[in-house]
């Protein structure tokens, strides 16, 4: 007992502090003769260090004749400082030929202890993972949904057969999430969380691709291109601060992590359209713009902004727009920037702004930013700014014209739920306050204007929901509205139907624009959950409602295809010719799922004429003794048709009464 | 099933139907209720041939000879009676200790068994009577049955032993000769309300509380087809037409609810034979169905209720072309 409990004492001994964790090597710096030596620490100790903390040691060596090495080594008060320090100047340049190359010390140990013999790596045995993109090659070009269900406790991957949806195999598990499932972007990989960090499962029959650590993830995020994966966990500790982490989807190798040093929106980092670029604002201060697979800054330093709020990148270019905040010398502006030339390729002034938000075309054929725009500024107590009669503009950038010609659209309104139309031109939005009726707007972008061409007044809508493939519209009313759905043919500004389901809380168009289907999600709402699946004309197919407790329903996205638009053209021209082909096929399918039924049923009567079978053998043996018994043959109903008699019975059909008054005088 | 003709309705009794049974030519309906006057009707029209008197209480069974020549009823005034089926004259009379639940005529015709409730120090018992003796007072041999109490019976093939369906669910063949039970089965969870044998005897229906009615063969009570339903089934029977079977049922007392409509919601259920599946349901009844029965042609049905009414339907040409795919 007594040793235990100098156990505990002892792990209480203060312990000679090992200063390896607060030490920075600093390579790749210039060599300078002893005249510039002191100039050249204070240069790396302004432009490097002392922003990260206080440098307790700093020291340049020098050879015997005073000139530097190319290296220092410094000491921060605490290891985070160090590290933070690392994080920042790794690989921040001095000039054309020099480049920081930062390395822990500690890091220096093992690396002087390694084997001067170099040794290949090991080659990591290759995993065939099968084809990824099988669910793509289904007969009928179904698609595949995933539901969470069961209070989240399972999870079902179906084949979406309309009306009669089919489990995949091996793709009901129990708990195979903590919290949700999230789809890749081209639907390759199905992404669970899990307290350890994220799995992420493909192929035909789901198994577990990679794994990715990170202790209490919340939320991820992928490229476009399904290259790469972020993570963003809240629980930071002192050895690991980093709160985002960027993972290689392949390898499973975390590539760069970053401290999360401000609040703001996920995802934090946004990607280019082909996963080259990420970016995130520093608000107020720079664009920091990073490349990979190197990950690190392009032209390895921050674009510097002043009073830079938010960026966006387009979907389909490799255009970088983000808005600028107005200064008391300076209005706002937005500006458009191709990556990585930096090359500046449109800006707009913009007055009287208070906030931007910036909607990209999917196709990136059009960036609208909205402006919301004051009248009246004051000034609070505390210096923030307050404004007075907020309005609405709209400027629509026309990305694919020569310049980016801006046009602008001012709405006086109250405005929410801008949406562009994919693959079209027209967008909408809902207009008004609720208290005085909320309305819909749709505009066209023509060739010259933009044109206001339909006004839905009273709508209680707070969602709108475009298919993916344009043209139709679900202008819904999820959650704390009442439910309803209404479906509209943008083409001729038709409702094609006016649905209901009370209390639904999410909805989501399938990737190839043909099914909608609502949620009612178990997260928000505890009865009633279930998903409704519609038509792309608000005909409601089915319900899934047998599952229980239904959390999230989620369609697996589908990569975008391969035709050209002039494909996709001509195929509209011949519709005809494959209809015929398709309703063939359907009807052949529809009777092929009753030949499973009828091939039972085919085997049930084989039986049961088997059973009854041996029951009529003992049935006919024993007729001999029925005829001693009865004296007759009785075992049909005409058997004993000799002994038949004819009986004749009268019904009346019909009786009358008739009163007599008077009896006839009978003559005596 | 969609259109059947209209039923005929044989409104004869002011209490709950029993029993309705046909004779085997098909020309005559026997019905008996919680009345003391069995009735008879013309099968061809609905008409009244007459009522059976000499009852004094509820008339829980009543069965018909294969000659038609004979009509045998059991009742709850603790007796069985012969009768004359064209006169309506009682022939004979027994007494028994208590409740006469079940009665049959054998294959022959000669002997008819009865099977008395279990009550006050008497045992649920089972009597065989050799009717050609005449006066017949004593039974010609008789079966006690200790435990569960039987709650439908009937005469196996050629008449060697019976079928008895218990109140626990059992099912067993009694060779009462031998005072021997030679078989016992457990398809049923529940009380055995009704059993109705199909044209040849071979085999037979079981309706059961227990929501389900089964198809069982005579001679080693084998189960072969099960039919489900969501209420008690008070009785089953068998078409010998078409592979179907028709049950009648009744609602737990707590689900009653009064209903203005004109044509009750209590439905009379068909389910194909082999695949077990319920197509077609016949609404009429005000209250559960207590007794269905085909008619020996299969060319129709009747249904007889708690409400007191018979129901007697004719079938249309769809039912005959009606086939599963």
């Amino acid at each position: 007992a007594r040793l235990e409990l100098l156990g505990d004492i002892l792990a209480e001994k203060p312990q000679e502090k090992k200063a390896i964790n607060n030490a920075l090597v600093l390579s790749g710096l210039p060599i300078v003769d002893s005249a510039r030596i002191e100039r050249l620490q204070v240069f790396i100790r302004d432009k490097f260090l002392d922003k990260h903390g206080e440098v307790v040691k700093f020291s340049m060596p020098t050879d015997e004749n005073g000139n530097s090495l190319g290296f220092a080594l410094c000491c921060f008060q605490t290891d985070q400082q160090a590290l933070d320090a690392l994080t920042d100047i790794q690989g921040a340049s001095l000039d054309k030929m020099h480049t920081l190359n930062v390395f822990k010390f500690s890091d220096f140990n093992r690396l002087a202890d390694a084997d001067d013999e170099w040794k290949p790596p090991e080659k990591a045995p290759f995993v065939d993972r099968g084809d990824l993109r099988s669910w793509l090659r289904e007969d009928r070009c179904h698609d595949q949904f995933g539901v969470l269900h069961t209070a989240g406790s399972v999870a079902t991957i179906y084949w979406h057969w309309p009306g009669d949806p089919q489990p995949v195999d091996s793709a009901t598990r129990n708990n195979w999430t903590e919290s949700r499932l999230h789809w890749s972007p081209l639907g390759t990989y199905l992404a669970t969380y899990h307290t350890k960090g994220i799995a992420l499962w493909g192929g035909e029959k789901f198994e577990q691709i990679n794994r990715f650590q990170h202790k209490n993830v919340q939320i991820i995020d992928f490229s476009p291109c399904e290259r790469y994966l972020v993570t963003f966990s809240p629980s930071v500790t002192k050895e690991d601060p980093h709160a985002i982490k960027m993972f290689e989807v392949d390898t499973g190798k975390m590539k760069r992590s970053f401290l999360h040093e401000q609040a703001a929106k996920w995802p934090v980092f946004k990607w280019s359209h082909k996963g080259e670029f990420f970016a995130r604002v520093q608000t107020g201060k720079a664009l920091q713009v990073f490349e990979t697979p190197s990950f690190s800054l392009l032209d390895k330093k921050s674009i510097s902004v002043q009073d830079v709020q938010d960026l966006s990148w387009s979907p389909t270019d490799n255009i970088l727009a983000y808005w600028i905040a107005e200064t008391d010398n300076q209005p706002a502006r937005v500006i458009l920037m191709t990556m990585p030339e930096k090359r500046e390729v449109a800006t707009k002034m913009l007055f009287n702004v208070a906030d931007c938000r910036m909607h990209w075309h999917p196709q990136g054929n059009y960036l609208c930013v909205r402006v919301n725009r004051y009248t009246k500024k004051k000034l609070d107590a505390d210096n923030t700014p307050k404004y007075i009669n907020i309005y609405t503009n709209f400027e629509v950038f026309r990305m694919r014209e020569k310049n980016i010609p801006v046009e602008k659209i001012e709405v006086t309104d109250a405005v929410s739920c801008f949406t562009w139309e994919p693959h079209g031109s027209k967008f909408a939005m809902v207009q008004g306050i609720a208290s005085k009726g909320l309305s819909v707007v749709f505009y066209q972008v023509n060739a010259h204007d933009i044109e206001k061409v339909k006004v839905l007044e009273k709508r209680n809508v707070n969602t709108i929901s475009w298919s993916p493939i344009g043209q139709h519209v679900v202008l819904a009313g999820l959650r704390s509205a009442n439910g309803g759905l209404e479906f509209i043919d943008t083409s001729d500004m038709k409702t094609t139907a006016n649905q209901e389901h009370f209390g639904a809380t999410d909805i989501e168009w399938d990737p190839t624009g043909r099914y909608v289907v609502t949620t009612v999600s178990f997260w928000h709402v505890k009865v009633d959950n279930a998903s409704h699946v519609y038509s792309s004309h608000g005909t409601l197919l089915y319900k899934l409602n047998k599952l229980e407790r239904i959390c999230q329903f989620a369609w697996r996205p589908r990569p975008p295809t391969l035709l050209s638009d002039e494909q996709i053209k001509n195929i509209k021209k011949n519709m005809k010719t494959y209809s015929r082909r398709f309703e063939k096929e359907d009807l052949q399918s529809s009777t092929r799922a009753s030949k499973e039924l009828l091939e039972k049923r085919a085997r049930l009567k084989t039986e049961y004429e088997k059973w009854r079978a041996k029951l009529l053998e003992k049935f006919r043996g024993e007729k001999q003794k029925r005829l001693e018994l009865r004296g007759v043959d009785t075992d049909e109903l005409d058997s004993n048709a000799q002994d038949f008699v004819e009986e004749t019975l009268e019904f009346p059909i019909k009786v009358e009464r008739i009163r007599i008054d008077k009896l006839p005088q009978v003559a005596e | 099933l969609n259109q059947i003709m209209k039923p005929i309705c044989l409104l004869g009794h002011m209490r709950s139907i029993t029993q309705v049974r046909f004779n085997r030519d098909g020309d005559l309906i026997f019905t008996c209720a919680k009345d003391p006057h069995p009735s008879i009707w013309f099968a061809l029209n609905g008409e009244r041939l007459g009522s059976l008197v000499g009852h004094n209480g509820a008339v829980w069974c009543v069965d018909c000879r294969w000659d038609s020549e004979k009509v045998l009823t059991g009742s709850a005034d603790n007796s069985a009676k012969l009768w004359d089926t064209e006169t309506g004259k009682c022939v004979l009379s027994v007494d028994t200790n208590s409740a006469v639940r079940s009665c049959g005529f054998d294959f022959a015709g000669t002997s008819a068994m009865l099977t008395t409730d279990k009550t006050m120090g008497y045992k649920c018992t089972i009597l065989l009577y050799d009717i050609r003796q005449d006066p017949a007072g004593q039974p010609a041999c008789q079966m006690l049955v200790p435990e569960s109490k039987i709650t439908s019976a009937v005469w196996g093939p050629l008449s060697r032993f019976l079928i008895t369906g218990h109140e626990n669910g059992d099912l067993c063949q009694m060779d009462v000769r031998a005072q021997k039970v030679i078989r016992t089965e457990k398809h049923h969870k529940g009380a055995i309300n009704d059993i109705r044998m199909y044209k040849d005897g071979t085999m037979f229906v079981t309706a059961s509380k227990d929501h389900t009615a089964r198809l069982i063969d005579s001679y080693e009570l084998q189960l072969f087809k099960t039919y489900k339903t969501e209420r008690p089934v008070n009785s089953a029977d068998i078409s010998p037409l078409r592979p179907h079977v028709l049950l009648g049922g009744g609602q737990e007392a707590q689900d009653v609810t009064t209903s203005g409509a004109h044509v009750g919601k209590f439905d009379a259920k068909f389910f194909h034979t082999v695949y077990e599946e319920e197509f077609a349901r016949v609404k009429g009844h005000f209250g559960p169905i207590n007794s269905v029965g085909f008619t020996p042609d299969g060319r129709g049905f009747v249904t007889g209720g708690e409400d007191g009414f018979v129901r007697l339907h004719s079938f249309d040409n769809d039912y005959f072309d009606f086939e599963f795919e």
